[in-house]
């Protein structure tokens, strides 16, 4: 979900996905090269994200994933599910606490 | 700038992708690793320093590696689902389900090696059973079309006692059926006759059959070789034969000039005319037959009574079957014959009073028609008790879903609060129970090969030559057909619980002990309490054979066993007239009298338990009674003897004389009476002085004596009436030699063998054996019942055993804290283990109980199967629950000893 997100903007590359959860994480969700790859990899697979070689000029070339439109279906559907478990966890911790 | 894509492409080599896929690869986590690198150096680090966290990014060495493996091999990991996958393809999710449960099983190999190994045995034990089952209730006759071929037997309706079925049908009654019904395509008589043949000096003593012309037609048989009847010979006597398949390997070599050939049975020229193909045998009460001849050869073909009464409408002599004309139901048939049976009651009321004719499906004679209803019970038994074993293992399965679920009570939790809708739980947890399902059913088949052979090393040898015991396509599809049922036996009760909505609550618990676990544990006690009594029952029924068969052997049979050898000669008509037969018995009973190790000897033609003999049975009346109508009398077999053949069989006369020689044909006709048949006719009154009479015979037999009532066909039969007559009055040339010895007669044998045999060089002697070892073949059956039952009982109880001590196991460490609370307050080791079996027995005692009632319903039915022992056997009922308060003790007493070593410091830690 956190991947998904992250690419349903605009299309990022690895090294980008894994900054921008350091970052927006606060540090403390990292992912590391042997995780994410394989994690992407397995994405792609699944059909959700598309990974594609774009060759800008005066750099390497790069491989940019996107978000495919059955992502995004997995998408909205994960953050439904997430939102219940959330209150669920709220409701649950709430009472525990009155 | 460091080389990254060396060090990647190391990393990947294991893997063995293709080129260009690991080229992208490397090229891609290389830009990665350079961008950290180079982020690294932008801010400050020095390039040492930057290529050692650059290179901690990667990980320890094989995790990459490891990772890809599952993504680019397509070993898919299991993702979290928010949402429980709604609106997905459901093929798809059952495979998502299947690969997820494999795993599941995978990862607890304990468990799935416990369940998968109850289940297997459980399932193996029923396939065994099906496998014979099949081979005895579901076998076809090898003709064609064999659904459409039945056989007739006669009954009989007496004004006392039930209908008489499956009996043979006398020939001139036969032929009516044959000709005066349009319901058949063909009817064909069969009379069986032992025939002596004789090629080239050799003789064998042979099965044949007199069959009408169309016989191989009515089947729908083509010999194979040379031709069947022709109409011509049904007509007139004409001295063809038609060979088995075996005997034309057996005596010819399977020599294609056979055909032609002249063969000497009983001594009269036949030509061979054709051989039957190798499966026309076992053709249900058609039987199989080494040579047939055709019917018209009666006079030459037969001796003694079947010769002389082969024409009387009073003699059930023939055997029948016939074809169903195209379109003819088997109900339409019946009626058909039945109809034509009043007509001919009607026509020969004395002959045939009370007498009609039935219609049943050949398949259905395969097993003797009369056996059927023991061999249905037996049948049930078996299949019963296997069940019990599957259901034991189902309830032992189901008992550690249980308890497994709780582990998983708060993966379940989880995926019930992330929005998983309980249907697809409950097809997740049901996959992972099929999964074992089919798995044991794979291994059950298994099983069932090793349970094949054993069963195989249990039958005698000439009943599974005769049985298609073979693991076929119908065992497979019950294999499967049972591993489904017992998937939904024992894992939707568990899937159910396990998924109830109120298990959120488990969230709120941290240390995963279940909240709602006084209602699981209720369940779990109902499971022990319902295999405690199950396996009971498997006990109970294996303590009854075995004790039966302890009986059989006690059950005074009314004869000596421990100093006897029988043996039987057929002496055919063709070697001995009459008058030099009996000259032979004569003969030999002095010869046998004046070997030193017999005490004594005499001849009958039917002599208890053996099963070899030629006795008839008669109607019989008694004075009083019009002998004419068939349903005044009672059919009670006939035993011709010599004189002193119930001192010789260590039977007792009670009242009046034996025979004497002065018995003899021109003497008046006398009987003498077993004690069953003196209080069956004449109850409460003297016997001796009584009359017999016969129907269709002008005989009037005096009662002279009445004998002690001996066990006849088994040791387990009630008393049945019997008549003895003298063998000079009743003439047979096939008749059994009882020799009493002095000593061990497995020692004599052979000087007995030796002393007949060249008296009679052209007659075999047959099935020499010492009483003894023909009353231990004749519970060949009910031996094979108590071994069976009595490994099945045992594996029940193992079953049984596994499955409280799981619930036992299961309940100390829910209750742990309990136990350390009770301890800390100054509970002793005693006050815990006390509680422990407190607990497990009460379960276990209402199983017993409960066991204990069905077992009386199962002994009441099993009645007739066992020997001698009342419905309440307590030796049987107690041993069995004894060993079972046994086993369960010991399964409860190890949990509950684990539950005394708790420390309650560190149970209570916990909290």
């Amino acid at each position: 979900m956190l991947i998904l997100s992250l690419v349903e903007a605009r299309p990022r590359h690895g090294y980008e996905i894994s900054k921008l959860i350091e970052q927006r994480s606060g540090g403390t969700v990292r992912f590391h090269v042997a995780s994410l790859y394989p994690l992407l990899y397995r994405l792609e697979k699944r059909g959700w994200l598309q990974g594609r070689w774009v060759e800008k000029t005066g750099q390497r070339r790069r491989r940019y994933y996107r978000l495919t439109p059955r992502g995004r279906r997995v998408l909205a559907s994960q953050r439904r599910g997430w939102q219940i478990f959330v209150e669920a966890i709220n409701r649950i911790t709430e009472t525990e606490n009155a | 700038m460091p080389e990254w894509k060396h060090e990647i492409l190391r990393r990947l080599a294991p893997l063995k992708l293709a080129p260009v896929r690991e080229a992208d690869i490397a090229e891609e986590v290389a830009q990665h690793l350079e961008d950290r690198y180079q982020e690294l150096l932008a801010g400050g680090a020095a390039s040492d320093e930057a290529r050692r966290l650059t290179m901690e990014d990667l990980h320890d060495e094989y995790l990459l590696a490891a990772r890809l493996r599952r993504v680019e091999k397509g070993i898919t990991q299991e993702l979290l689902m928010f949402g429980g996958g709604r609106g997905k393809n459901p093929v798809s999710g059952f495979f998502q389900d299947f690969r997820f449960g494999m795993r599941i099983l995978a990862k607890s190999p304990r468990f799935t090696a416990i369940a998968v190994l109850s289940l297997t045995l459980g399932i193996g034990a029923n396939t065994t059973i099906f496998t014979l089952a099949k081979a005895i209730f579901l076998q076809s006759v090898p003709v064609k079309d064999a659904s459409r071929v039945v056989a007739l037997y006669s009954t009989a309706q007496t004004t006392s006692g039930p209908l008489q079925q499956y009996l043979g049908t006398p020939y001139p009654n036969a032929i009516d059926y044959r000709e005066k019904t349009n319901v058949f395509s063909g009817v064909c008589i069969v009379v069986p006759a032992e025939v002596d043949l004789n090629v080239s000096g050799n003789q064998e003593q042979l099965v044949g059959e007199l069959v009408n012309a169309n016989f191989f037609d009515v089947l729908g048989v083509t010999p194979v070789l040379g031709r069947g009847f022709l109409p011509e010979e049904d007509t007139s006597p004409r001295p063809a034969v038609v060979l088995s398949y075996g005997l034309w390997n057996r005596q010819f070599g399977g020599d294609r000039n056979v055909l032609g050939r002249t063969i000497q049975l009983n001594e009269q020229d036949y030509t061979v005319v054709g051989v039957a193909p190798s499966n026309l045998q076992d053709v249900g009460t058609v039987g199989s037959a080494d040579v047939w001849i055709p019917i018209a050869m009666h006079d030459q073909a037969l001796t003694g009574f079947d010769k002389n009464f082969f024409s009387r409408r009073t003699y059930r002599l023939t055997e029948m079957f016939a074809r169903l004309k195209p379109g003819v139901t088997l109900g339409q048939a019946s009626a058909a014959v039945h109809a034509l049976g009043l007509e001919l009651e009607k026509e020969y009321p004395k002959e045939n009073g009370g007498r009609n004719e039935m219609v049943v499906p050949i398949n259905e004679t395969v097993i003797p028609p009369g056996l059927h209803s023991t061999y249905a019970r037996a049948g049930a038994l078996m299949t019963g008790i296997v069940g019990l074993v599957l259901l034991i293992a189902c309830a032992n399965v189901a008992n550690l879903l249980l308890s497994r679920a709780t582990q998983r009570q708060r993966e379940i939790a989880v995926r019930l609060a992330l929005g998983a809708s309980r249907g697809r739980l409950i097809r997740q947890l049901l996959t992972e129970s099929l999964l074992m399902g089919l798995l044991a059913g794979t291994l059950g088949i298994f099983c069932a090969y090793w349970g094949k052979s054993f069963l195989i090393s249990l039958l005698p040898v000439d009943l599974v030559r005769h049985l298609d015991i073979s693991l076929d396509g119908r065992v497979l599809l019950y294999t499967f057909g049972l591993a489904l049922v017992a998937t939904a036996l024992f894992g939707l009760v568990p899937a159910l619980q396990a998924t109830r909505a109120d298990n959120i609550a488990a969230l709120k618990d941290r240390t995963g002990t279940p909240t709602g676990s006084a209602r699981w544990y209720g369940l779990r006690g109902v499971l022990v309490m319902v295999q405690v009594a199950l396996s009971l029952i498997a006990l109970v029924g294996a303590g009854l054979f075995i004790h039966s068969l302890k009986n059989a052997d006690r059950i005074d049979p009314g004869f000596e066993v421990r100093h006897e050898i029988v043996m039987f000669v057929r002496l055919g008509a063709e070697h001995y007239a009459q008058p030099q037969a009996e000259q032979f018995y004569r003969d030999v009973l002095t010869r046998l009298d004046s070997l030193p190790t017999v005490a004594s000897a005499s001849i009958a033609d039917m002599v208890p338990i053996y099963p070899l003999g030629d006795g008839v049975a008669g109607t019989t009346f008694p004075d009083g009674v019009d002998a004419s109508v068939p349903s005044n009398g009672r059919l009670i077999p006939m035993v011709s003897v010599e004189p002193g053949y119930f001192s010789t069989a260590g039977m007792t006369l009670f009242r009046g004389r034996d025979f004497t020689d002065s018995d003899n044909a021109r003497g008046a006709m006398v009987a003498v009476v077993n004690q069953a048949m003196a209080d069956s006719f004449w109850p409460g009154q003297d016997p001796l002085g009584k009359h017999l009479h016969f129907l269709g015979m002008p005989w009037n037999v005096a009662v002279v004596g009445v004998v002690n009532t001996v066990k006849f066909e088994s040791v387990g039969e009630p008393s049945q009436p019997l008549v003895y007559m003298p063998l000079t009055q009743h003439y047979s040339p096939a008749v059994v030699l009882l020799v009493r010895t002095k000593g061990d007669p497995n020692k004599a044998i052979a000087s007995v063998r030796s002393a007949v045999q060249p008296m009679i060089p052209s007659a075999p002697l047959l099935g020499v054996q010492t009483m003894e070892q023909a009353l231990l073949n004749s519970l060949t059956v009910p031996r094979i019942g108590a071994q069976l039952l009595g490994a099945f009982g045992l594996l029940a109880l193992a079953l049984a055993a596994i499955g409280t001590y799981g619930v036992m196991s299961y309940s100390v460490s829910q209750r742990t804290q309990e136990i350390g609370i009770r301890m800390a307050l100054g509970a002793q080791h005693g006050d815990v283990v006390r509680l422990m079996l407190e607990t497990g027995m009460a379960s276990v005692a209402a199983g017993l109980m409960l066991g204990l009632s069905l077992s009386v319903l199962l002994a009441r039915s099993m009645e007739s199967l066992l020997f001698g022992i009342g419905v309440f056997d307590a030796q049987s009922f107690c041993g069995a629950a004894g060993l079972l308060t046994l086993v369960a003790l010991a399964a409860c007493y190890l949990p509950a000893r684990r539950a005394m070593r708790v420390d309650p410091m560190v149970a209570l830690r916990y909290e």
